[in-house]
């Protein structure tokens, strides 16, 4: 289920967990789209980038995944849930990394419900001859089992739809990486990875 | 309703494992019960209306109008829709509408041809992301049940008994699959079957609390209400029918404990029928998972929301073959539902029709209901995906 181009797309999308957000009415939404289903075709024009690559989301809800889809054997038993961002405005589907959970292993979901998560990008798999590397953000670690601050480039890729950016762990508090950066040019720095 | 569609005769195979059988015999078998009922020939047909999701994926048939013409030598039209229901919805408009008087409604699915890829082919029916992210076909069914003991505060005592509830579906629609010729499973099983299969995943859901993968086949033949007269003196009258539309990302939804599908749909489908809610004492609901069917009972308007579970609880302490919701009785899934009888996708709505239309001309033999009513309606609830859209159709016999 899955080819070149799809993968070019996805990666573009999922591996910033890009979304876009209504200047007008507010709503946001995970993908990249040109209008607001509130606003119609009014909103053209007016919305608003919104990249969730640094926020912090809250696992809202969480079940075991202890027999994946053929895609996703290797994993073996996961956590897999709803992550949303911005008080709830934006849900998305994501996986917990970084947390292996045994076979048969008893697990209380409330405890995981409700808390912190980042996300984080992992190398899927690498497509054959092609130069791509699929990654995917829907991916989250817990934000408080996070790894401390670590080097980060940033490269600048030399087409549009190219590999993933960012290479290292870049996630995790914003302040900590730009500390004495104003909002501006943190934004700019952004921009030349899209 | 003006000239209301009338099915006069229905026709299934049995659901299950047909490793040994072609699609095509599957739907030929369905069709030559429903011809032989209403004795009705290949050339009375005026046209078609087939359903499946997978055919093109598990039998690499991509054109099956072509291939169904083959086989049956008919050169008539035929459209071909992924669920049964969306099938007849097509059917009744063009009855409706005047253009035809006799059409076939069929559905076929032989999804144990791909038994090892099943699974990642019905993520086709969720969005792009859930199957990206890691999710499989049964992850919804456990995140919609998190999200409503979180969202109606059920905890300890009651959630024991929420999970005891749940079972007690999976095990009511077993025992009414005992009694059902076609079904996939004729046992009986306990609770603590189910509740095992849960601990042993160590998950909210376990291997009962699920709808099978099955192959098999239905069909019913629609005419109008003027040409139903000539092959059966009891035909079955669709007097309402509605659908409705959800996102694919059932996250961006913004009630995750419910489908608001089935909720408005049933709604226009009781206003089309002019039918009140109580008058409806037959319902066949959609039970991929055992959650959906307790939600399924509250979108409908059956149940408070949040209460469903109760209800379901106190009327399967000693269970009397059917529901006992303040007072008044509701059959649900007496054919066994999806989770005994089977569900092959794209015939699957047309078994559920099958055992209303059975149970309104009083020939459902053992499984046969006794309606406290004079006049009693049945119901059909049939979703496509996790809720992205939902068919209600109200039969009736006058």
């Amino acid at each position: 289920m899955s080819s070149e181009p799809i993968e070019r797309r996805v990666s573009y999308l999922g591996d910033r967990l890009r979304g876009k957000r209504c200047l007008i009415c507010g709503k946001e939404y995970f993908e990249v789209r040109d209008y607001c289903g509130n606003c119609g075709r009014k909103s053209f024009g007016k919305m608003d980038e919104v990249d969730l690559f640094y926020e912090k989301g809250t696992l809202e809800i969480c079940t075991l995944i202890s027999e994946p889809t053929n895609k996703f054997t290797k994993l073996g038993c996961y956590i897999y849930g709803i992550v949303s961002f911005h008080k709830g405005k934006i849900r998305v589907p994501g996986r917990l990394t970084d947390k292996i959970i045994k076979q048969g292993e008893e697990i209380d979901f409330s405890s995981y419900e409700g808390r912190e998560v980042v996300p984080r990008f992992r190398r899927r798999y690498s497509v054959q001859r092609s130069e791509i590397i699929p990654t995917i953000s829907l991916a989250f670690t817990f934000a408080d089992e996070f790894y401390p601050h670590q080097e980060y480039k940033i490269v600048k890729p030399n087409k549009e739809y190219s590999t993933p950016g960012i290479v290292g762990y870049g996630v995790g508090l914003r302040s900590l990486y730009f500390p004495l950066q104003n909002k501006r040019r943190k934004h700019r720095a952004f921009r030349s990875v899209h | 309703m003006q000239d209301r569609p009338a099915i006069v005769a229905v026709g299934r195979t049995r659901f299950g494992e047909h490793y040994d059988k072609q699609p095509e015999k599957l739907i030929e078998e369905a069709w030559l019960k429903a011809s032989q009922e209403a004795d009705i020939e290949r050339r009375d047909l005026e046209a078609c209306y087939l359903s499946d999701y997978f055919l093109p994926i598990t039998n690499k048939l991509g054109l099956e109008e072509g291939f169904l013409s083959e086989l049956t030598q008919l050169h008539v039209p035929m459209e071909v829709t992924r669920s049964f229901s969306s099938a007849l919805s097509n059917a009744c408009n063009a009855i409706q509408a005047g253009k035809y008087n006799v059409v076939l409604v069929g559905g076929i699915e032989k999804m144990t041809d791909r038994w090892d890829k099943i699974r990642d082919d019905l993520m086709l029916l969720e969005d792009p992301w859930s199957y990206y992210a890691g999710g499989t076909p049964e992850a919804n069914h456990e995140l919609m049940l998190r999200a409503y003991i979180k969202k109606y505060g059920i905890r300890d005592r009651d959630l024991e008994k929420l999970k005891i509830a749940l079972a007690q579906v999976s095990v009511k629609n077993h025992l009414h699959a005992l009694k059902n010729e076609y079904a996939q499973y004729q046992r009986k099983i306990t609770v603590d079957h189910v509740l095992s299969a849960r601990k042993r995943a160590g998950k909210p859901l376990g291997l009962y609390d699920f709808a099978p993968i099955s192959d098999g086949a239905s069909a019913l033949i629609l005419t109008s209400e003027d040409a139903a007269k000539k092959f059966t003196d009891k035909p079955v009258y669709i007097l309402g029918s509605a659908s409705a539309t959800d996102y694919l990302t059932f996250p961006a939804r913004e009630d995750l404990t419910h489908f608001l599908v089935s909720e408005t749909a049933m709604k226009k489908a009781l206003k089309a029928a002019g039918v009140d809610l109580w008058d409806i004492q037959i319902v066949e609901l959609y039970d991929q998972s055992t959650v959906m069917e307790m939600i399924s009972l509250e979108d409908l308007g059956f149940c408070e929301k949040g209460k469903a579970w109760m209800n379901i609880y106190e009327s399967c302490k000693n269970y009397k073959g059917y529901y006992e919701i303040d007072g008044k009785k509701l059959f649900v899934n007496m054919n066994g539902g999806l989770k005994a009888d089977g569900n092959p996708l794209g015939a699957t709505g047309g078994a559920q029709v099958f055992e209303v239309v059975k149970q309104l001309k009083g020939e459902a033999e053992e499984r046969q209901v006794k309606s406290d009513k004079e006049s009693s309606y049945g119901c059909v609830l049939e979703l496509e995906g996790f809720g992205t859209k939902g068919y209600v159709y109200i039969l009736g016999r006058d």
